[in-house]
């Protein structure tokens, strides 16, 4: 381990000495990818030059916590400015090239120390590829639950299609705690409105478990004490599937396969009718 | 933090121990509806104090967990003490007057659930429920 | 305290005003019972808008009203359960078959018994 210690060492003059010439060169090669033209030169000198840096840290002592530091401010910049995981990827792979050249260079001639050298830059270069990449998946992973979040936030509407007729069109994942919202949401509604028919439109529900049929059942049994009947229309073959299985008892629950159907049975329990104009 | 005890021996201080648990309830920051189910298992159970035991209490009390709060309810009484706890809490079991409910309804409406019964001495159930 | 049953053409109409005790329970489910055999109401509306905690021996007693009045001749209908009743009552548990007829509130309530005499 001591001989790491003197590698370690030795690389860390090396790339403090060449500082100056590794830079341009970094820049050099990344401006020729055509890539990070999202900073403006000072602003990418400088965040060049805090990676540089940081990442001396990291050979010098094993210190990789202000590597992830940037790695994180770099993904989440990225993610803000439109900056390409290629980019970003190719720009740190970039610098590790730089500078395995200049190891190359420095150690030519001498193979035992030469490869003493590369296995420790190895080591260290790989483990700051990986800190990168963890960051931007972390990153990607934040936004993709921010956006889940914000569709399921999105209040299911509860729509009045005629006097005491509410439709809800269910869209998307449900779980417990938006179903629950969903059946006080409706309740409230139905108060609210007088409605006595509610048609659950479940065509937009990928999946129906456990869970979501309870809440469904649930929803209907509560409209009904409030003196509503609901019809569900739209459960695809394979919840339909999953109901039954599970065993749920649907018989006190109007269905009708399609929103179109329901709503026909719909305007038949409002005792309305459809006609064509003139229709006897 | 808050604490009330209500003693129960006849009907109508099933509907003292409620009054007080929604009070109670609002006061902690729950909403309507979980009022309304806090309320309704502190029925259930003062209830079956009213018709299994002679006397019993509900203690009511705000309770915090880290940075949760909740409420918490424990009723005991001197009642003749469930012999099989599991069949009590099965669906439609009954003793006296068909009130099977009880235990069961105020297992569901609440968050946590906890039973304790020495058969000639007593019953002790202990619910919680935890702000969302 | 007793509750007032009023009559209004053939209907009775009952409005629980305040929580009641068990014991009001059944004092309640005696007058009701009584005053339908009496006057020969065909229908009965019990409304609960006031109560905001309805639970099983409440709901069971509603119940029980409700399929002793049928038997009565006298169709029942609650009316005026608040949506958290409502949600509350489902999630209890209860599996009893409700003989009762429910509405959002009174108007609704005798529109059905209304609707139900056309027929």
């Amino acid at each position: 381990m001591a001989g790491e210690k003197r590698v370690a060492e030795e690389l860390v003059t090396l790339f403090e000495e060449s500082e100056k010439e590794l830079m341009d060169l970094w820049v050099r090669k990344v401006n020729q990818l055509r890539v990070m033209k999202g900073l403006s030169p000072e602003e990418r000198d400088r965040e060049f030059k805090n990676i540089y840096r940081a990442s001396l840290k990291a050979f010098r002592d094993g210190d990789y916590s202000e590597v992830e530091r940037y790695a994180n401010k770099i993904a989440k910049r990225g993610a803000l400015e439109g900056i390409s995981v290629d980019e970003i990827l190719l720009s740190f792979l970039k610098l590790r090239d730089v500078r395995m050249r200049k190891i190359f260079i420095r150690y030519q001639g001498d193979l035992p120390r030469l490869l003493d050298a590369l296995d420790y830059f190895e080591k260290v270069s790989n483990r700051m590829f990986s800190i990168v990449v963890s960051a931007i998946i972390r990153e990607r992973e934040e936004i993709i639950q921010e956006q889940q979040c914000a569709m399921l936030e999105l209040s299911t509407p509860v729509l009045q299609l005629w006097d005491e007729a509410l439709v809800l069109p269910l869209i998307g994942v449900i779980d417990s705690e938006r179903a629950a919202r969903i059946v006080e949401e409706l309740l409230g509604k139905i108060v609210e409105t007088g409605a006595s028919v509610v048609v659950m439109d479940m065509t937009g529900v990928p999946v129906i478990d456990t869970a979501v049929a309870n809440h469904i059942l649930k929803t209907v049994q509560a409209a009904k004490l409030l003196g509503a009947e609901t019809i569900i229309t739209g459960i695809s073959p394979a919840n339909a599937q999953t109901i039954v299985t599970l065993g749920i008892d649907l018989s006190m629950i109007h269905t009708r396969r399609t929103l179109r159907e329901g709503i026909k049975l719909m305007y038949e329990m409002l005792g309305l009718e459809f006609k064509k104009r003139g229709e006897q | 933090m808050d604490e009330q005890t209500i003693e129960v021996r006849r009907d109508i201080d099933v509907i003292l121990a409620r009054n007080v648990g929604r009070k109670m309830a609002n006061e902690i920051g729950f909403g309507e509806l979980d009022q309304t189910r806090i309320t309704t298992a502190i029925s259930e159970l003062a209830r079956n104090i009213v018709i299994h035991a002679n006397r019993g209490k509900v203690v009511i009390r705000e309770i915090q967990k880290g940075d949760r709060r909740g409420i918490e309810v424990v009723c005991t009484d001197d009642g003749p003490g469930i012999e099989d706890i599991e069949a009590a809490l099965r669906d439609g079991y009954t003793t006296a007057g068909g009130l099977g409910i009880g235990m069961t309804g105020a297992k569901r409406l609440m968050d946590e659930f906890h039973v304790e019964s020495v058969v000639g001495v007593g019953t002790t159930v202990i619910v919680k429920k935890w702000l969302r | 305290m007793k509750i007032p049953i009023l009559k209004m053409e053939d209907i009775l109409i009952v409005t629980i005003q305040s929580e009641l005790t068990d014991r009001e329970i059944e004092e309640l489910s005696h007058d009701i019972l009584d005053m339908i055999n009496k006057v020969g109401a065909e229908g009965l509306i019990i409304d609960i808008t006031a109560l905001k905690v309805v639970d099983s021996f409440m709901a069971r007693s509603l119940n029980a009203i409700a399929n002793a009045a049928t038997l009565l001749g006298s169709e029942t209908v609650v009316v005026g359960i608040q949506p958290a009743v409502a949600l509350t009552l489902v999630e209890l548990g209860l599996r009893i078959s409700w003989g009762v007829k429910t509405a959002l509130n009174l108007e609704k309530g005798l529109e059905i018994l209304r609707k139900k005499k056309d027929k």
